[in-house]
């Protein structure tokens, strides 16, 4: 039978293990016997790992065991008919068991318990009855509801037990308690090892039994002996013993060898064959030795693989051996699963491989051995049987009688007809699939590709074209990749037969355009025809004749054909030998209205004629690459060789050998010669695209077909040249062609500006000389005048500059453009409104640059304006050969180009900002450079009265500040007025005789000297400022260096306050301005400087009420001496402030009160030039601040006044004024000496005691007569403390003493010659 | 009876070498064998990649059976591989073409005008192969 050959019987497949038939539960109605069957068979229970290997039967009331056969005398002439019997597995598995256990509800108090005994009785009696001649184990469980009590205690208990086991003729170990309490699992399973230490002594005695045959056995009973050690090794599995199982299978298997084999026999060897090989193996798998299971499985095969049997039944041993292998790689699969470690070289997809191999054959064998049959059998009709008719009670045989060969005949075309209806392909699908499952596992995945495409061929034998056309489209690019031509070759032809029968457009395009390459190994011939097919798809007609294809097939391609999406998408990256394109611009940067140019290199690969529809070349913006273009070639040229098209590079050598060559039009599917090279142009208007844009070559497409059926040809535009390259005789592309991938859409900017820096001013009111390059000096304001002009044929808006200064220079230099006196705005950043430009139109703006330190400025130019542009497709000059408008939406760019190439960076310093559709706003910025030159270098130095240089200032007493300026301008400047403004805690005067009157010019290199005469009524300690006050102490000890050198005045945030031009000029100024919108403000509000100066001098008068009136007695003494009183105009802000605090000089205080650390020694005022450019009107002032020395308290002021100018013989006033500061009464004694020389006639006190009470004056008086003409000595006048009246005086102050003395009075005069008069 | 197949593989798995040896007539066992030798080739890389890890030796012998076919490897230090595809037992004789192939191969991979991993086109190799086919592997 063939169910024989292709499936084990299930009782095979699994593990034997012992049968306990139970009787007497009724688990239907009472739940305590549902409960203890549940208890020894519940699947919850079961689950348990130290349950034992048992299987339970429930039986049925009155189950008919099977009757014993009766043994037999001898075996002399018995002669079995088969080897081993069907049912014979079956019936120690499923139906004989070897334990009958009894359950009865007897109690051992029960009231019936005589009558429950006989009834029990005679059920046993029945049992035994049914199992005669049987060895089957017989046990009673009596089921009570109590535990039994110890043994001895319950007389009762074993009273009626004696008596129920005499009864029923059974022994004491055949009776059991099973109290079903909460502890009901417990009990059974004691009550189940018990069991099955009765099956095992059963199964004991069978194998005895079994053994006690081979005595009585001869040589002639091989077969008898098969069947013996088959069951003994049957039942030592049964016994749990496996080596003892696998003993006895090996023994049966060897004694297979013993029969000599014939058509006859064959089946049933192979049958037996494989099911001894099945045990021995599933054994060796349990007892951890797998490599004796291989080793065995081996041996198996190779004994087996030759005996055929019966020529027409081939297919049935193909069959067999199938079946040998999956079973075998099913047994290897869960001995992997249990733990067993496989090789890539031995694991079971091996197996299932050579399963389904042997499915093939049997399929091939199936169909020779009907085509056999139907042969011979045409003249005899065929009787239909039933399939039960070959059933025999062994295993391997059939029921055909021997010699008849008209039954043999009708057996097999039986056979025959049952093969026929078994599906092959559906098996060798499956086995397959496992197969490649398992090579997958161990990697071996060129093999797994290999069984892929068997599994495709399958499906192809099968007639799902579908499927199969699946498995071949995965697999081959695998192929492909692998660039093994043969493999990949057969791969894809028969793709493209599967695509054929399935009706697959798409695959059969792609397929048949992949066969066209060189790679393909065919002839020309194959690749004409090829082509043909192709092109009579495009047409819509199926490819092949109509003799050559199927109706199902014409039908099903003419419906795809209607139905099909073109065009249809090939990508030459995959398929590269078939046409070789490469793309390049002819510039790498354009302007906005010059013309792109793309040039396309094709060449054909293949060795037949391509026709090409249509070529095109994809660009894409590099930063944006959402935005796709498409260009279509228009133009070509057709080149032979490389070195034509090399040589075609060279323009002035195409003039010579060609000067009217004229590229030609590209036609609608133009035929390309395979070999030449066809260079193709595309060409469109720069200005479609975006300014500011890069265009990168995406994708290359050459459109082949018509208009029905079309592929698209497509390639990415990586043309990656080689790092490494080889030396080659023919050469590439590469060393012919220039490749630039990218072109730069530079952007237009329609604005140019000129200034007048280095230009000189462009005021009309300058001289002619002052039009050569004028520098701009500190301190000024520098007039720079931009003119912003409209070359292009554009209307522009929005015209706007904006101007600012870098940040290191934002606290020096500022810029304005308002210098009207009542108006001070100086900022950081100003912003010059133009306005609108039209075609070549042109505008100026002004503004001004102030600085207060001497550096080249560089200032930021921003331009900008705004402008209306058209980018539809009918913008203003359009190219109109582009066939397919920009932004097309139908193209994307490829994702994986994009993410190769990296964007590049924008180039152009433009900038473009689009506000909306149709308005732009291009800026761009530059620099501006000026150079500012110092003004004036300023030094000051503090003297004595006696003109020696000073470090330490008492109070009340008069020094000298002078002050020297060097000009250093470049250019010729003129000084109005220098004036020293000074703080309030001190009063100053001038010296006159040092007073200068000012030139009107003065160059580079000339210097000027102001002498001022100084006071001071504070000290430090008492200056009036509040922060002083708390660092007191701070101040005490330190020394101030005695030279100020500022070449440089130092940056203040008040200093921009003093400039200050005259109206008029500010007036004129102001028209020449076109627009202001200031976009930062730093304005410094001078109306709020003058404000707050007022508020703190207003407390500084408060607080100092007692010491102006002293300033103000001791400036009217000395003015009122000096006879001199001046009266000058104020045009500086800063002077009108200090006018308009009433003298107080808040101002001057305000700067010290801002600075963040306060000084330790205070500012004593601010010198001001006031000065301008030669013949111009503008006014500029430069301050330099002078700071103080340190003040003390003096024990004694000393004042002197004498007359300027001193005649001989004309007596004059010589008055020394004494004045005490201090608290205590001063005891002096004053000492006047007259010089050996005898040049003064003196008049007053030679020698005088001096008391001078507090805060009093003391005033001596001398009348000098000179008497010479010339540089005199003046009479000395000494000083010194009267001891006698004070005695804590000591002598290291009267040389304090006599060092002011020496300070405060000169020593020598000039005496000028007596009047004329007096010599008349 | 017998039929040898001889590939030599790259290193991308791409054949740069093919040449059958059989007793019997070329065209007949052509046809019938050819892309099924192939396959069996390119399925055993598989293996030798596994067996090229495990032994110091260039030979790795018989490494594969599919039926009736064996499959013989060689490997270079460079990973080029030698694969012989036979229906019979012959190892004394394919060890031997190994080494002479492989001294061919590397006479030949000295040109200078030869690539490495291309196909060999050489009138000279292609002499030497057939001779020591015949020498060692139909006799």
């Amino acid at each position: 039978m063939t169910m024989d050959a292709t499936a084990l019987p299930s009782e095979l497949l699994v593990t034997p293990q012992p049968l306990v038939g139970f009787c007497g539960l009724d688990t239907a109605r009472v739940s305590v016997h549902k409960a203890v069957w549940e208890a020894f068979s519940g699947s919850l229970q079961r689950k348990a790992a130290d349950r034992a290997a048992v299987q339970y039967k429930l039986l049925p009331p009155n189950y008919e065991f099977p009757v014993a056969k009766p043994k037999r005398a001898s075996y002399e002439w018995y002669h079995p008919k088969g080897i081993l019997k069907r049912n014979w597995m079956l019936k120690h598995l499923h139906v004989l068991p070897s334990v009958v256990v009894l359950f009865q509800d007897m109690e051992w108090n029960d009231l019936q318990w005589t009558e429950k005994q006989v009834q029990c009785a005679a059920i046993v009696q029945a049992l035994k009855n049914t199992l005669q001649e049987r060895n089957t184990r017989l046990c009673l469980v009596l089921l009570q509801r109590a535990a039994p009590l110890p043994p001895g205690e319950d007389l009762l208990a074993a009273e009626r037990a004696a008596s129920l086991t005499n009864a029923c003729g059974i022994t004491s170990k055949m009776l059991f308690i099973l109290p079903h309490t909460e502890h009901l699992t417990g009990y059974a399973l004691r009550l189940e090892s018990a069991f099955l230490d009765m099956a095992q002594s059963y199964y004991a005695l069978m194998s005895k039994r079994i053994r006690n045959h081979r005595d009585q056995l001869t040589a002639a009973h091989t077969s008898l002996k098969i069947r013996h050690q088959f069951k003994l090794g049957f039942v030592a599995e049964m016994r749990q013993d496996f080596s003892t199982g696998q003993k006895h299978y090996f023994q049966a298997y060897a004694n297979l060898d013993e029969i000599r084999i014939n058509d006859g026999n064959c089946l049933e060897i192979k049958t037996l064959a494989g099911f001894l090989n099945y045990k021995i193996c599933r054994l060796m798998f349990k007892l951890k030795t797998p490599r004796d299971a291989i080793n065995q499985f081996i041996i198996h095969v190779e004994k087996h693989k030759s005996r055929v049997g019966f020529k027409d039944l081939a297919f049935e041993h193909h069959a067999w051996l199938s079946t040998q292998h999956s079973v075998f790689a099913e047994l290897f699969c869960e001995a992997i699963k249990n733990g067993l470690p496989a090789l890539q070289t031995q694991h079971p997809g091996i197996y299932y491989h050579k399963a389904a191999e042997f499915v093939m054959k049997r399929r091939d064998a199936a169909m020779e051995a009907y085509a056999a049959m139907q042969a011979s059998s045409e003249a005899t009709p065929t009787p239909i049987q039933n399939p039960l008719s070959l059933y025999t009670e062994f295993f391997g045989i059939r029921a055909v009688k021997t010699g008849d060969l008209v039954a043999e005949q009708q057996a097999n075309m039986q056979l025959c007809d049952q093969e026929r209806s078994y599906n092959h392909s559906a098996a060798i699908i499956a086995l397959l699939s496992q197969a490649m499952a398992q090579f997958k596992i161990y990697k071996c995945l060129r093999f797994r590709k290999k069984l892929a495409i068997d599994m495709a061929e399958e499906y192809l034998k099968s007639g799902d074209h579908a499927k199969a056309l699946t498995l071949y489209s995965l697999m081959l690019p695998d192929y492909r990749q692998e660039k093994w031509t043969t493999i990949f070759t057969d791969v894809l032809l028969k793709t493209l037969r599967c695509a054929l029968l399935s009706g697959s457009v798409a695959d059969y395009i792609a397929c048949s355009v992949e066969a066209l390459s060189l790679r393909h190994q065919s002839d020309q011939s194959e690749r004409i025809l090829i082509l043909e097919n192709l092109w009579q798809v495009f047409q819509g007609v199926p490819p092949m004749p109509k003799t050559q294809l199927t109706p199902e097939a014409q039908a099903l391609w003419t419906s795809a054909l209607a139905n099909v999406k073109s065009p249809i998408q090939i990508d030459l990256d995959k398929v590269n030998d078939v046409v070789e394109m490469c793309a390049t611009f002819e510039r790498v940067q354009l302007s906005n209205d010059d013309l792109l140019q793309l040039q396309l290199i094709v060449r054909v690969l293949t060795d037949i004629p391509l026709r090409i529809r249509s070529f095109h070349v994809i660009l894409a913006d590099a930063g944006n690459p959402q935005n796709s273009y498409k260009l279509e070639a228009l133009k070509y040229f057709c080149f032979p060789t490389l070195t034509q098209l090399r040589g075609q590079k060279q323009p002035d050598d195409e003039q010579l050998e060609n000067p009217s060559q004229e590229p030609k039009n590209f036609e609608k599917n133009m035929r390309l010669e395979p070999g030449s090279y066809y260079q193709l142009f595309c060409s469109t208007e720069a200005q479609q695209f975006h300014e500011n844009t890069q265009l990168r070559i995406v994708r290359l497409e050459a459109h082949m077909g018509t208009d029905q059926v079309a592929a698209l040809l497509t390639c990415s535009s990586n043309y990656s040249r080689q790092l490494f390259r080889h030396h080659t005789r023919s050469r590439d592309l590469d060393d012919n062609v220039t490749i630039n991938p990218i072109c730069y859409i530079a952007p237009t900017f329609h604005l140019d500006t000129q200034t007048n820096l280095g230009h000189g001013h462009d005021n009309g009111l300058t001289d002619d000389k002052e039009m050569v390059a004028t520098k701009m000096l500190v301190n000024e304001y520098f007039p720079v005048v931009t003119t912003v002009s409209n070359p292009y044929n554009v209307y522009l808006q929005n015209v706007g500059v904006h101007i600012s200064i870098p940040v290191g220079l934002r606290n020096s230099v500022f810029l304005t453009t308002d210098i009207s006196p009542g108006r001070q705005k100086l900022h950081s950043q100003i912003q010059i409104d133009v306005g609108e430009l039209s075609a070549h139109g042109s505008n100026t703006a002004t503004f001004y640059i102030f600085s207060l330190t001497e550096a080249e400025i560089k200032l930021a130019q921003r331009l900008s304006y705004t402008l209306d542009v058209d980018r539809g497709p009918g913008g203003g000059g359009s190219n109109a050969r582009v066939s397919t408008a920009p932004n097309s939406s139908e193209s994307t760019p490829d994702h994986e180009v994009k993410s190769v190439i990296p964007s590049v960076a924008a180039i152009s310093p433009v900038q473009i900002e689009y506000l909306d559709e149709t308005r732009l706003r291009k800026s761009r910025e530059d620099t501006l450079t000026v150079r500012c030159y110092g003004d004036f270098k300023f030094n000051a130095r503090f003297y004595t009265m006696d003109r020696k240089p000073l470090n330490q200032v008492y109070r009340g007493e008069n020094f000298l500040l002078r002050a020297n300026t060097e000009v250093v301008a470049v250019d010729d400047v003129e000084i109005l007025d220098s004036f020293f403004i000074c703080d309030h805690n001190l009063v100053q005067s001038n010296y006159s005789f040092k007073q200068k009157k000012y030139t009107n010019k003065y160059s580079a290199g000339e210097q000027l000297e102001s002498v001022i005469v100084l006071r001071t009524n504070a000290t430090l300690r008492d200056w009036a400022t509040a922060r002083d006050l708390d660092h007191r102490g701070k101040l005490e000890g330190k020394a101030v260096a005695s030279k100020f050198i500022r070449p440089v005045p130092k940056p203040s945030s008040e200093e921009p306050l003093a400039p200050t031009p005259p109206a008029g000029i500010s007036a004129y100024m102001s028209k020449s301005l076109v627009t202001k919108i200031p976009t930062t403000m730093t304005i410094i509000n001078s109306n709020s400087a003058v404000s707050n100066a007022l508020q703190v001098a207003n407390a500084g008068v408060m607080s100092n009420s007692t010491q102006s009136d002293d300033v103000n007695v001791a400036e009217e003494a000395i003015n009122t001496h000096e006879g001199i009183k001046t009266t000058r105009l104020i045009y500086n802000k800063a002077l009108e402030a200090v006018q308009g605090t009433g003298h107080c000089r808040g101002f001057i205080k305000k700067i010290y009160t801002l600075e963040g650390n306060p000084s330790a020694v205070p500012i004593f005022g601010v010198f001001c030039i006031r000065w301008r450019r030669a013949n111009c009107k503008e006014e500029n002032e430069s301050k330099f601040v002078i700071r103080g020395l340190d003040i003390a308290e003096p024990p004694l002021n000393i004042y002197c006044t004498i007359e300027e100018k001193m005649f001989v013989k004309m007596p004059m006033a010589f008055k020394v004024v004494l004045k005490n500061p201090t608290t205590h009464v001063l005891h002096l004694i004053a000492n006047l000496s007259i010089s050996k020389t005898d040049n003064f006639i003196c008049s007053g006190h030679k020698q005088l005691d001096i008391s001078i009470m507090a805060y009093e004056e003391k005033e001596l008086v001398y009348n000098l007569y000179p008497l010479q003409v010339g540089w005199q000595e003046l009479p000395v006048l000494s000083l010194e403390y009267n001891t006698k009246a004070d005695p804590q005086k000591k002598d290291s102050q009267n040389a304090l003493l006599d060092e002011l003395v020496q300070r405060a009075l000169p020593k020598r005069v000039f005496v000028l010659p007596p009047l004329k008069q007096q010599n008349k | 009876m017998s039929t040898y197949y001889f590939v030599i593989v790259g290193q991308n798995d791409n054949p740069i070498y093919e040449k059958e040896f059989s007793t019997v007539n070329k065209e007949l066992r052509k046809e019938d064998h050819r892309h099924l030798t192939q396959f069996i080739a390119h399925a055993a890389l598989d293996l030798v990649d596994e067996h090229k890890w495990k032994t110091a030796n260039m030979q790795l012998k018989s490494i594969d059976r599919f039926n009736q076919w064996f499959v013989s490897a060689f490997i270079t230090a460079s990973q080029i591989r030698f694969i012989i595809v036979h229906d019979n037992k012959n190892d004394e004789g394919i060890k031997n073409f190994f080494n002479e192939m492989y001294d061919t191969y590397i006479k030949n991979s000295m040109n200078a005008f030869y690539r490495i991993n291309t196909p060999i086109k050489s009138p000279m190799f292609e002499k030497k192969s057939e001779i020591f086919g015949r020498k060692y592997l139909l006799s």
